[in-house]
This record gives C-alpha cells, sequence and structure tokens, in this order.
C-alpha cells in the first residue's frame, strides 16, 4: 500500500487550514482597516481643514498647501474662547457635581431600598427619558424665567444656575447606576448591618468604591453633555458672562456661509479636554457599559 | 386587587400632574394681557379734543438704560458694534447707556422674542427680518416709528431720510399693519450674478451677460466647453447652479419685471406673469443640459472656485467667500458680479437683511431706543459698521468715505452702484412658512421636471400662500 498519499493529505489540509486561516484574518483585518479608516476620517478632515485656508475649505482641499497654524490663534481670539473655555470648565464641574450626588443617592434608592410606590415612581423617572428634549424646550425655558414656578432670585436667565441645575438629576444616570447598584450581593448589605452600618454609610463604603465603572461612565456622560451644550445656553444667556464654548463655536456660522478653518481650529480646541477625560475613564466606561447590561 | 389599587394611584397621579400643569400654564401671563402694552402711548390714544397740538412725546424723559439684541459675531464685527455702542453711550445728551447683547442667530432671537413679547422682558431694540417683525406685531408688539420718525426734537430730517436708499427706506413699512414704520434699516446684502471672466473670454464673451437669452447662450456653451483653469478632479463644468432658495424666486422674478406681492391688495403673486417667463426660462435652462442644482450648502462657491462653474447668483455678502476660494490654489482668475440678467429696463435687483425694531414698553425706554437707532443709522456710523461688517451701507451719501474699499474691491464696487436698482421681498407674517412650504417645493418641481405646467404649479403655489397669509392675519390682536 502506497501512503505516501495518506500521509500527504494531511499536509494538504493542513496547508490549506493555514492558508484559510491567513485569508480569513486578513479579510478581518481589512473590514478593521476600513472600519477604522471610517471613524478616523472625520477627524483628520477635521485637522486637515483647522490648517487650511478659507479657500481651501470652500474648494474642498483635501490637505492644506502650507498648515495655517495661526488659525489657532485667530480661532481662539475671534470667538471669545478665554472666557467661554472657563465658563465651560465652572458649568461642567457644577453639573457634574449635582449629577452625581443625585444619580448616586437616586440610584441607590431604587436599586437597594424597598418602598412604596418604588416601582411606579421608577416607571414615571423612565417615562421622562422618551420626552423628545425639543418638547421640553419651551417649558422649561418658561420656567427658568420663573414664570411657573417663583424661583430665587426672580429670574434664572443669564445666571449660572441657568445652565447647570436643570441638568443635575438625570433619568438616564439614575437608570443606570441602580442597575449596577441592584446586582449588588445582599449578603454585603447583611455583613455591613452586623457592622452596624446605615444605607448612607454603606453606600459610602461600600457601594461607592465597587462601583467605580458605573459611576465613571456617569460622569463621563455628563460630562460629554454638558461639555457639548448648545442649545440650552443660547437659550438661556443673552450676554456673555455665562456663555459657554459651543456657542462661541457658532460664532463662525455667517449667512453667507461658514468660516470653516476657523471653526475646525475651534473644534479641535474645544475636544480636547473630552479625549482627555476619555482617555482617563476608558476602562471603567468599558467596564461600566459591559458590567450595567447596556451593550448592544 | 395591588394591581388595581397601583393602577389607580398611577391615574390619579398622571391626572393630578396634567391638572397641575393646566393650572400652573394659565397663570403663564398670555402676551397680549401683560400691562406693559397698554402703558405704551400710541399717538392715537391722545386726547381727542387737541390731537394735533399735542405732542405726546413733550413731557417724556428717555431711559438711561437699555438693551439692544443682536445677532453679529466676529471680533471685527463685535469690536465695531462695541465702538458704536460707546461712543454713543458717552456722547448722547440724554446720559442713555446702552448694552449690545448676542442673542443668538436671526431665528434664536426670534424664537426668544416670542414668548416674551408685551412683557417687560423685551430688549428695547431687537434685530429681526421684515417677515420676523411682521408675525410680532400679529400681537401688536412692535413700537410704530412713524410716532417718532417726523417728530421736531427727536426725528429725522428730510435730507437724512431722503439720504436712504429708497428701496431700503420703504422696506420696513407695513402695508399690511395700516403702513406703521416697524423698522429701520442699518445694513442690506444684494443678490447678484458672479461670473467667471477668464472663461466668459475663453468662450468669446467681453462680458457679464445683460439679458436671460444671452445668459443662457453663455451658459449653454460652458457647460460643453471647460475652463482652462478649472481645478483637475472637480465637477464637470456647468453654466449655471442654482439653489433652491425663495431668495433665488424672488431675484429671477424680479429681473424679469414681476413681484411676489401686490402691496395694494395685500396678497401673493407667485403666479404673475412675470414670474411664469422667469421659471419658465430657468426651467429650459435645466431641460437643456445649461444648468443643475447646487447639492450642498455653498456647493455653488465650491465649484465657481475650482472654475466649474461659469454663474451663480448669491448674496453680495459672500464677495469675501467667492474671493478666498477663487484665490485658493493660487493661481487666481478674474471673476466679477453684475446685475440679474434682466427683461427690464433697468436691473432690478433682490435686496435684504434684517432691520432694527423696538418692541413696545415705555416711553421712556421707546424714546431711548429711538434715539439709539436714529444714531445708528446715521450717516458717519452707518459708513462705519458698513466697513467693519462687510456689509452695504444704507446712505447714499457714504460713497466718498468707500473709496479706498472700491479700489481694494471692485467688485464690491459694482455691487455698491447696482443698489438704487433694490427691490425687496415681501415683509408679511408666514412668509417662512410661504418660503419653505409652498415656493422652494414648487422651484424645485419646475426644475426636476421639464414638462412640468410652470403656470399651474405657481397658480397652486400662490392659492397656498394667500391661504396662509390669511392664517396669519386672523390671528391680529
Amino acid at each position: 500500500m502506497d501512503n505516501s498519499a495518506a500521509i500527504s493529505m494531511p499536509k494538504k489540509a493542513k496547508t490549506e487550514n493555514h492558508v484559510g486561516r491567513i485569508l480569513g484574518k486578513a479579510a478581518l483585518y481589512l473590514i478593521l482597516l476600513v472600519g477604522a479608516i471610517i471613524f478616523i476620517f472625520p477627524f483628520f478632515w477635521m485637522i486637515s481643514n483647522s490648517l487650511m485656508t478659507l479657500g481651501e475649505t470652500i474648494t474642498r482641499q483635501l490637505v492644506p498647501k502650507v498648515p495655517q497654524w495661526v488659525n489657532y490663534k485667530d480661532a481662539w481670539e475671534q470667538a471669545n474662547f478665554s472666557k467661554y473655555f472657563l465658563n465651560s470648565v465652572l458649568v461642567t464641574l457644577g453639573t457634574l457635581t449635582g449629577l452625581l450626588f443625585t444619580s448616586i443617592l437616586a440610584g441607590y434608592a431604587f436599586g437597594r431600598i424597598d418602598f412604596k410606590g418604588k416601582n411606579l415612581l421608577f416607571g414615571i423617572l423612565l417615562a421622562t427619558m422618551m420626552i423628545p428634549e425639543s418638547v421640553t424646550l419651551i417649558p422649561n425655558y418658561l420656567l427658568i424665567r420663573g414664570n411657573i414656578i417663583p424661583l430665587p432670585g426672580g429670574t434664572w436667565i443669564n445666571t449660572y444656575w441657568a445652565l447647570t441645575v436643570p441638568f443635575m438629576a438625570n433619568a438616564f444616570s439614575i437608570f443606570l447606576l441602580r442597575q449596577f447598584f441592584a446586582q449588588i450581593p445582599d449578603e454585603l448589605w447583611d455583613a455591613a448591618r452586623i457592622d452596624g452600618c446605615d444605607h448612607l454609610r454603606f453606600l459610602v463604603q461600600i457601594v461607592m468604591p465597587i462601583s467605580k465603572a458605573p459611576i465613571m461612565t456617569v460622569l463621563l456622560f455628563g460630562f460629554t453633555a454638558s461639555w457639548n451644550a448648545f442649545q440650552w445656553p443660547l437659550l438661556v444667556t443673552t450676554r456673555d458672562t455665562w456663555r459657554p464654548l459651543m456657542v462661541g463655536l457658532y460664532g463662525f456660522v455667517q449667512e453667507a456661509g461658514p468660516w470653516t478653518h476657523w471653526m475646525m481650529a475651534g473644534s479641535v480646541i474645544t475636544i480636547i479636554p473630552i479625549l482627555i477625560v476619555y482617555f482617563l475613564t476608558q476602562k471603567q466606561f468599558t467596564q461600566g457599559i459591559a458590567t450595567t447590561g447596556l451593550k448592544g | 386587587m395591588r394591581r388595581t389599587r397601583v393602577l389607580l394611584v398611577a391615574v390619579i397621579l398622571i391626572a393630578s400632574m396634567l391638572l397641575g400643569a393646566c393650572a400652573k400654564a394659565t397663570k403663564v401671563p398670555a402676551p397680549t394681557e401683560a400691562p406693559v402694552a397698554t402703558e405704551a402711548p400710541v399717538v392715537t390714544e391722545a386726547p381727542t379734543d387737541a390731537p394735533a397740538e399735542v405732542d405726546p412725546w413733550a413731557d417724556v424723559v428717555p431711559a438711561k438704560e437699555i438693551v439692544w439684541w443682536h445677532q453679529h459675531t466676529g471680533s471685527k464685527r463685535e469690536a465695531s458694534i462695541a465702538k458704536i455702542v460707546e461712543d454713543f453711550n458717552n456722547t448722547n445728551e440724554y446720559g442713555i447707556k446702552v448694552t449690545a447683547e448676542y442673542a443668538g442667530s436671526y431665528n434664536d432671537i426670534f424664537n426668544k422674542m416670542l414668548p416674551i413679547l408685551n412683557t417687560p422682558d423685551v430688549p428695547d431694540v431687537v434685530v429681526g427680518y421684515q417677515n420676523q417683525v411682521a408675525t410680532y406685531q400679529l400681537a401688536n408688539a412692535m413700537f410704530d416709528m412713524n410716532e417718532l420718525i417726523n417728530h421736531p426734537k427727536y426725528g429725522l430730517t428730510k435730507e437724512e431720510q431722503d439720504d436712504f436708499f429708497p428701496g431700503f427706506f420703504a422696506q420696513d413699512v407695513f402695508s399690511l399693519f395700516g403702513g406703521q414704520r416697524l423698522g429701520l434699516a442699518p445694513n442690506r446684502s444684494m443678490e447678484v450674478l458672479y461670473y467667471n471672466q477668464d472663461w466668459l473670454t475663453e468662450l468669446g464673451y467681453d462680458g457679464p451677460p445683460t439679458t436671460p437669452e444671452q445668459f443662457k447662450e453663455m451658459a449653454c456653451k460652458a457647460a460643453v466647453t471647460p475652463f482652462s483653469g478649472a481645478t483637475a478632479g472637480a465637477a464637470s463644468p456647468i453654466g449655471y447652479e442654482l439653489s433652491i432658495d425663495t431668495s433665488r424666486f424672488a431675484s429671477w422674478t424680479f429681473a424679469f419685471g414681476g413681484d411676489m406681492f401686490d402691496y395694494t391688495a395685500n396678497q401673493f403673486t407667485l403666479n404673475s406673469d412675470a414670474a411664469v417667463q422667469a421659471w419658465t426660462f430657468i426651467q429650459s435652462l435645466f431641460a437643456d443640459g445649461c444648468a443643475r442644482l447646487v447639492t450642498e450648502n455653498y456647493g455653488d462657491q465650491t465649484d465657481f472656485g475650482n472654475g466649474t462653474l461659469l454663474f451663480t447668483v448669491g448674496s453680495s455678502s459672500g464677495l469675501p467667500y467667492y474671493g478666498d476660494a477663487v484665490a485658493a490654489d493660487g493661481t487666481p482668475f478674474k471673476w466679477s458680479v453684475a446685475a440679474i440678467p434682466h427683461t427690464t429696463p433697468d436691473p432690478v435687483q433682490n435686496v435684504y437683511g434684517a432691520s432694527i425694531s423696538i418692541p413696545k414698553s415705555t416711553p421712556e425706554r421707546e424714546l431711548a431706543a429711538w434715539l439709539f437707532v436714529k444714531y445708528y443709522t446715521s450717516a458717519d456710523v452707518n459708513a462705519e459698521w458698513a466697513k467693519a461688517s462687510g456689509y452695504f451701507p444704507v446712505k447714499q451719501s457714504v460713497a466718498s468715505q468707500f473709496q479706498d474699499i472700491f479700489d481694494a474691491d471692485p467688485a464690491y464696487k459694482t455691487a455698491f452702484d447696482l443698489l438704487k436698482f433694490g427691490k425687496f421681498e415681501p415683509p408679511v407674517p408666514g412668509y417662512d412658512f410661504v418660503r419653505k412650504n409652498v415656493v422652494e417645493p414648487v422651484m424645485s418641481n419646475i426644475v426636476d421636471d421639464p414638462t412640468a405646467d410652470v403656470k399651474a404649479l405657481l397658480d397652486a403655489a400662490n392659492i397656498e400662500a394667500n391661504k396662509i397669509l390669511a392664517e396669519q392675519m386672523a390671528q391680529i390682536k
């Protein structure tokens, strides 16, 4: 019996397998590469346009002939960024402080405390997520103007409070934390109770330290929303005392067209803090999404 | 049982929330209920025994502090506004202090104004397009400047009034509201024809077209004869690009001798003979392959800059953009602007721009606001503002102060010389709806279908536009 064929078959199959694996990997990398290009291109376009002349942006050049670094300085000065940047930082800090405070407490209450009407209240809270923002814009505006209920100081138009207080509570953040807090084993609570813990101490000393990931996720979502806020600040500010960065960026759009080169330079400036926060919280953010059951 | 109870509680809770919301809503003062409106002095309210002799403004002392909402951004414009305001604050004899506030875009300002009309929260001076101001006036919320414009002490002299370009001065007088003047123009822009002179020379023409026939001949020739200076890899050559924008509808209709509105009958005239001729002409450009639509915002600037578009019609405020686009690749071609090709003896140019208006408040605030409006539109200040903003001035006498700009930018001079031929779009409430929901769909239908019956489409559009107008006018308080 000639065994050579029998011996060579597995070799051939091995080689085919190997080629198949390589081809499979190549296809995978190709798809990933295409995906990466699709995601990276807008950033490339933004940075490239931020270094062009206005004419180059209008005629849709891909790269600038001579990089116009001065665009960054011009954009900073044109849009009063030094002032608006500080405003954005202060508004975001205030909003996040309030958001974390309300979300953690409410999330804990919904996730770990049994009380009458809990599910009904939680259902109503979730229902608010279904209402489009544009529908509530004018009622919220009237509320902030003091038309609906009396506010301390009469009206909050042009104040720090108008930009921060409405965003210090958020149904999505409460929902996200509630999902995580509800998964914490009851044994931990029982053990804490034996050691004399009440709810507040249990929350601060046990729950929060093991909930860094979802808290960071709330922080990142809150930061992005507050930093990128545009329509609301534009509505409730008529002076530049508390006007944030995004409104400054809007100033580059004129009737006859946008100043795209400055707008892109300004956009690069405005996304830097978001990128920094994202890279700092990236690990916890991914964990948070994975552990709270929000991933698709 | 428990579930039923929970359901009952939920129903009661939701019902109480709804009732609560309704109760709160009724507490919000409706614009017309505000007491301020009744405090505003109106000439017609003067004692009837001596209406001619009594000057309602005689004892009014201008308010010391007023607020101006505007939409201007950019360091040059904002610096100019700051200087104008500072100069006024330092020099006016009444001690009025104006605070200029950027309040967002035109639409943002419009949306902010609506809920506060006829309340003390309105700004004293506000920027707005004529149709937006007309919408405010449905609630009787705007001050009629006729009360002060001819006032012996506070008004404008005849020379000052005549110094305005006539079209600009007339634009803020509203026939729908019995000839009330609800604004005054501080600056204007105009629709002009942008053309590539080097390409025209290559095609064998000395200059831009003045009639629609010449325009079509040149545009069709350009569509099959690329420009030698076109950017490689750019779009295919074309004679004309049309953006679906009601201002283009107005421009071409005006150039064919028509109008969009009958100011005697106070009715839209979208189906006038001139409009039908104009849009049959545009339809033929598309049918013959000499024109195409602008597919993205400001895409005509892109194609013009790349040398693939011979003609486009757009706002004169785009002059710097076109200049930069043409110069982008380092080998600029010759270009300029001209009147829209016309069938009328003289050009008829579509001019537009927001005006400044005075919301009703108190006599003291209204007078102070008027004094600032008067200062802001005075010849020297107007020249200063026009130079900083890039808009056109509204006073004819300022031409002498613009020689340096004319020398540096011949296209600006050409456009400036066309200002006297200005005509404007209808300053009526609901015009925004008519623009977006009536005229622009019809424009699309006309150019998309070479066999479409232009007359029938415009007839239907006219009926719809007048229906919208009637609905708006029915809301007058």
